[in-house]
This record gives structure tokens, sequence and C-alpha cells, in this order.
């Protein structure tokens, strides 16, 4: 007879074969005890990586209120705004690969920083933001009709910080490009997408595990000043880096110690903020119980069932669908059926949209 | 002979009547294609027709097209909620506004727009002789006397908005997208290998506008003296071509 333990009583997730190895490779969740649920009114606010728009594109498209705060002028097509970024996220700022650009954009939005570097000039009649270099394609034709967007984009971000109701964050990169000047954070190494590299102006920074939990905090306190009610529920992209500045590593181990950090980080962050909930989309892409098949072939992309495997895990712990607020007006128990969103959502493949990709442009 | 056609959709209207009405100027048979269905404007062609006809006609006929047009009003012949403005050019000053919209936003909304446009490439694709794209009349200046026409024809919301509620936004604004059009219409015209006719200088006011004189009675048509200058463009262009073969 076996003695007792621990683990005589624990439930089949604590167990890899039972509930990982021995799984149909779909069947897999990692998900347990989800303590944030979205009803079809809150307002959910998108922001981060790559990864960030798949999450942004099935709450568009599954009947979630995805909150958006720059939606472009309604005398626009929607095609014509999708095609200028508009949308693509909660607002128009484009990729935010690392903690510090986000809690930089904060502060650009409540005027507490005002980085020294705010233009581009490509051409004579291209300007780009430093900070969203692809968000308007083909740029801006002055540096005033850059900057009267830029004031309303982040009226815009200061709108979503202070009415939002729930804020997912996808952690995408601890690598970044900082000015030497004023520490600004750029999405993405200067001289890539916009701007001309300067190793006497920028600097490559790799942020620590310390970096990470200290700008996210900032973060989450400044939200929480405007927005005391708000819920963040944080990811780390699945996508690894398409280059690493580290000429000591290999993109291989870079990308491990990245993910590893920003993995780290999130736990750290939902372990001390009550508010704040982790969403293992990193485990379910990446987890070897799919044997690397919810990656493209290029090893980097996310194929459309991996983002289905995650989005539907996310609907069936994270939201409550229609069905389930019916039924909980209807009776005191609530449902426990998958949400019907989750079978209405689209299947093909939408390109995300990735500057990181073009630093190995040929 | 024929040396030319014009096919176009609702802007053919204003020649048809300016050659009917002149003397002399009917040598241009003008075909109107229809938008809508055969029951509701049984008189203009089909699009499979506008492509049989112009398939039949040499290479000395040329071919003008009066077809993309009028996008400017979609975008802002009614004032929207939001009033917007946007810089046209870079020393442009631009009014109180409510929004900017970047221009290359602005432009790339006529630009997916012309992609649309199927009937120009299928025409291009069949005729012998050169094809022209011209250019949709200008704007209006007058606001009440577009908004009085507007009320009393249509009665019933423009492309869903109801404007005696929105009212009608800034002439100048009109303007601006008016010529935006000309810009990405002869740039989508020239990519196609085709010609782009600006409106011609003489309809013009000092502002840039429809002169008044050229106004149809309604708010976005010029009437048939306007027609009747772009008969005279035609016969320039067409003769110009004919000497140059010679």
């Amino acid at each position: 007879m076996t003695k007792p333990h621990p683990y005589n009583s624990a439930p089949a997730h604590n167990f890899w074969r039972r509930s990982v190895a021995e799984l149909d490779p779909g069947l897999v969740d990692p998900v347990v005890n989800f303590p944030i649920r979205i009803d079809s009114d809150m307002r959910v606010a998108t922001a981060g990586s790559c990864f960030a728009q798949h999450i942004a594109r099935y709450l568009r498209n599954s009947g979630f209120n995805y909150y958006v705060t720059e939606p472009g002028h309604p005398i626009l097509p929607e095609s014509v705004r999708t095609k200028n970024n508009y949308g693509l996220f909660t607002a128009r700022y484009g990729n935010i690969y690392t903690a510090r650009q986000l809690v930089q954009l904060v502060e650009r939005a409540y005027g507490s920083f005002a980085p020294a570097e705010s233009v581009w000039q490509e051409a004579d009649d291209v300007f780009l933001d430093p900070f969203r270099p692809s968000s308007q394609p083909g740029g801006f034709i002055t540096k005033l009709e850059l900057e009267l967007d830029r004031a309303q984009h982040l009226a815009a971000v200061r709108e979503m910080l202070e009415t939002l109701d729930v804020f997912v964050f996808t952690l995408g990169l601890t690598e970044c490009w900082v000015s030497r000047h004023d520490g600004s954070a750029f999405p993405v190494c200067p001289g890539v997408e916009g701007g001309a590299f300067d190793p006497d102006r920028y600097m490559f920074y790799n942020q620590t595990l310390d970096d990470v939990i200290a700008d996210m905090t900032k973060f989450l306190m400044a939200l929480a000043r405007v927005n005391p009610k708000a819920q963040v529920i944080l990811t780390v992209s699945p996508v690894p880096l398409a280059a690493t500045a580290r000429h000591d590593q290999h993109v291989l181990t870079a990308t491990t110690y990245s993910k590893a950090v920003l993995r780290i980080a999130a736990e750290t962050l939902a372990a001390q903020f009550h508010h704040v909930a982790y969403f293992p989309s990193y485990e379910i892409i990446t987890g070897a119980f799919n044997r690397g098949g919810y990656y493209a072939p290029d090893l980097r992309n996310i194929v459309e069932s991996g983002v289905s495997h995650v989005m539907g895990l996310f609907m069936k712990h994270a939201t409550i669908s229609q069905t389930e607020v019916q039924a909980e007006k209807d009776e005191p128990m609530r449902g426990t059926g998958q949400s019907d969103a989750y079978f209405e959502m689209v299947q093909h493949v939408v390109q995300v949209e990735c500057d990181e990709a073009a630093l190995d442009r040929p | 002979m024929t040396k030319a056609v014009i096919v176009g959709q609702s802007h053919t209207v204003c020649m048809s009547a300016a050659a009917a009405a002149t003397p002399g100027w009917g040598q241009f048979p003008v075909y109107r294609v229809r938008s809508g269905d055969k029951l509701s404007d049984p008189d203009a062609l089909s699009n499979d027709q506008a492509i049989d006809l112009v398939r039949k006609l040499n290479e000395n006929v040329d071919v003008f097209l009066s077809i993309p047009g009028t996008y400017h009003n979609i975008l802002g012949l009614v004032r929207s909620r939001l009033d917007f403005d946007f810089f046209l050019n870079p020393e442009d000053r631009l009014l109180d506004l409510d929004y900017l919209v970047p221009r290359r936003v602005i432009t790339s909304a006529f630009d997916m727009h012309l992609e649309t446009e199927a009937l120009v490439p299928k025409l291009k694709g069949v005729a012998a002789g050169r094809v022209y794209v011209l250019a949709c009349p200008p704007p209006k200046q007058d606001n009440a006397f577009m908004m009085q026409r507007l009320l009393a024809k249509w009665n019933k919301p423009y492309r869903g908005q109801d404007i005696a509620a929105c009212g009608l936004n800034r002439p100048e604004l009109r303007r601006k997208l008016w010529l935006i059009e000309c810009e990405r219409t002869k740039f989508w015209a020239e990519s196609m290998g085709l010609d782009f006719l600006h409106a011609p200088h003489a309809a013009l006011n000092d502002e840039g506008f429809l002169a008044e004189q050229y106004y149809a009675e309604d708010a976005t048509h010029a009437n048939e003296d306007y027609g009747l200058l772009i008969l005279k463009l035609v016969a320039s262009v067409t003769n110009q071509n004919k000497g140059l073969l010679k």
C-alpha cells in the first residue's frame, strides 16, 4: 500500500504524464485557476510585441469589447484605417517590445518624460516617430504633422489607461537600444526601420530581471494611480528573437535568457499584485507536447493552430461567454460550456506586423 | 469618322447635354455607364456593354473615361461628427480642428478606393486606341447653394449621413480632397499607361473652386457649359494626337 505523500492527492494538472505527455496536443491546458474573467462589456486594451496582435484580433472577432481609443477618423473606411495601423492595438503605438518602452510611453503620455530625440527625418517629406517608426506607413510629411498626430496619439494613450478595464500586455524582449543622452528606449534599433545608427548616440542594453520587474512595477503603479480598478493580464511572447545584439551569444541562448527573464518577471508581478495575472501562452506554444508544431517553417512565427489553441484557452479561462452571462442571469449555478465565441473565431492566418523581423532583412 | 468616345458615369451627363445643345459638338459620342441596376437606370450601359463598345473601336479612336472620380465627396461633402483637417502641402496652415488626419492616411484612402475600380483596367485592356482618364469636376464653393439643392432633391441621407443634421464641410476641405483625388488618380492612371487630364483651368474661380457659371443644379455635378469645356479639351487632345500621328 502506498504511503501518503503530497502527490497522492494532487490534481491531474500537477502531473506531466497525465496532463502533458499522454494528452492529444490540442487538449493540453496549462491554465489553472485563472483569476481574471472578462465579460463582453469590459474594455480590454492590448499592447506588446507581435504576438499581442493575435490577442487583439481574436478579441475583436469574438464579440468582446476590444477597446480602441485611437481608431482613426470615422470618415475613413475600416480597410484604410487598418492599413494605417489604427486598431492594431488599442492606440497606434505599434509594437511595444520591452517593459522600458511601456513605462516610457506612460511617462510621455503624462508629460513626465520628453525624449530629446523626437523625430527622425528620412527625406524632405518623410518624418518618422522614433518611438513608433512603422505606425504611419510612409511617415509624416512634416515634423509639425508628426507632432500633432503624436499629441492625438498620447491623448488616446491617456484615455486608454484611464478608462480600460483589463490591460493585456505581451512582454516580448529584454534586448533594446536606448539613447545615451536620456535613456529613451526605441522599439527597434535606430537605422533599421528609420533613423541612422550612431554608436555615440545609441547603446545596446539588455534588461535584467530586476530591470523588467522595476519597469513593470512602475507601470503598474502609474496605471493604478489613474485607474485603480484596472486589471492586468501579462503574457510572454513565444516568438524568438529575430537577432541578438550580443556578439558573445548565440541567438538561441539569447532568446532563452530573454524569455526566461520575462517569464520570471511575469510570475513575480502576478504574485506581488492581486490585480495582475499571468496567462501561459508562452508555454502553450513552446511546450514540447506540440513538438514544435505551432511554429511556422521559419521557427519564429506562430501558425494559426497555435494561436487558436492559445486563444481558445484564453476564451475558456479568461472570459465569460455570452452563454455563460445568460446562464448566470437565469440560474444561480454558472454554466461550464466553452465560449461560443471560440467556435466562431476566424481561421485564416493574419500576417502580424513585426518590426523586429526587419533586423534580419537582407 | 469618330475620333474619340467618352465613357463614364454621372459626370458624363453634362457632356451629353453639351454635345446635344451645342451645334458642331456632337462628334464625340458620350456613353454613360450605370452604377446601379438596369431597372433603375435602363438608358445607361452595363459594364459589359461598355467593354464591348470599347473593344469594337479601332486604334484611331481615343477613349476618354470619366469614371473613378468623386471620392472626395464621399470623404468630404457631409460634415462628420469629428471635424478634421489635413496638410495638403507641408506649408499649409491648418484651421482649428478636432482631429488631424495624416496626409498619407488620406492618400491611402484614395489609393485603396482606386484599387477597387475594376472597369477602367478592363477598358484599357480592350481599347486599341489611347485611353485618357478625365478629372472629375472641381468642387463647388457655395455651401448654401449645395445644401439647398441637397435637401430639395435628396431629402434622404447622403451616403448614410443625415445632411440636414450634419451640415456640409468647409469648402476648403473639399477642395483639398479634390486636389488629392486628382493627384492620386493621375498616379493611378499613369501606372496603367493611361493619361490623366486635369479639369479645364477655365472652369476654376480665383480660389480654385468650380466657377459658379458651371454649377449644375445639384451639389456635386457641373453643368453643360462645363461639359462643353470638356468636349473642347477632348477635341484639343484628340486633334493634337492625330496631328502627331501624321
